[in-house]
């Protein structure tokens, strides 16, 4: 796979209030930096992961199942990261 | 979800002048007191714990706006009010810059689905830089209240 193709995986929302603020702060500050594009999928809805605002239109309660997806050089890695902090649940819980 | 069912027109702050995070939080739950929608003897107890919040990580989310927050089992629904600071408040903000504009909820402990959805609705208008500009040039509640509803309607 090339630098440039895009990587998905599929998560969990694990918390049990769901993606709320300091969850989603928590993605945008690790992908903030990122040069390359990363979106969040529920269903038919995708958002940018480096806006608060876009992720907390997701609305997603506990046991959503969200798709991870980014693009560009280091995507892996940073759907890897992104992978990591849901399955930490965000060390809140 | 619309705006106007959950904020509390009578506890809107249109000219809040305030010189720190915890002052601006007291000045809004008081005015939610002063409105009757929370009791006076859960006031302290309410600013503690979004202020505990607060700690966790700011709700100061960029663009000189903040959503403070808690959840408080003497509240049967969602219930909010906005604060306009004209000189900005300093929030410990996620971008660094001040705050101009603040949405603080209390929700039902038993009902994370309604905070959700308030948050989802406030960011959801939020992104609208119009709604922004207008909301902080509003001099009275009822001018909130009007912008507030004009959003719901997708009028603006």
């Amino acid at each position: 796979m090339t630098a440039e193709s895009p990587h998905s995986r599929n998560v969990s929302v694990k918390l049990e209030n769901g993606l709320h603020l300091v969850p989603c702060s928590r993605i945008a500050e690790l992908v903030r930096d990122f040069p390359g594009t990363v979106w969040i999928r529920r269903e038919e809805q995708a958002v940018d992961a480096k806006s608060i605002f876009d992720l907390l239109t997701l609305q997603a309660p506990f046991g959503t199942v969200l798709t991870l997806e980014a693009s560009g050089n280091g995507a892996d890695h940073i759907i890897e990261g992104l992978a990591a902090l849901f399955e930490r649940n965000f060390e809140l819980e | 979800m619309k705006l106007a069912e959950f904020v509390v027109e009578d506890a809107i702050i249109t000219h809040l002048d305030v010189d720190s995070k915890e002052a601006a939080i007291r000045e809004m739950v008081s005015s939610l007191c002063r409105a009757g929608r929370i009791a006076a003897d859960h006031e302290e107890h309410i600013v503690a714990a979004i202020m505990k919040r607060e700690e966790l990580g700011s709700t100061g989310i960029g663009r000189g706006i903040a959503v403070p927050h808690t959840k408080h089992p003497s509240v049967e629904s969602l219930v909010a009010t906005i604060a306009l600071a004209k000189d900005g408040v300093e929030f410990q903000s996620l971008d660094g810059e001040n705050v101009y504009i603040m949405f603080l909820l209390i929700s039902p402990p038993d009902r994370p689905g309604d905070h959700l959805r308030g948050l989802e609705c406030i960011s959801r208008h939020l992104k609208n830089e119009d709604f922004c500009n207008f909301l902080r040039q509003s001099k009275t509640a009822a001018d909130v209240m009007e912008l507030l509803r004009e959003v719901d309607d997708e009028r603006l």
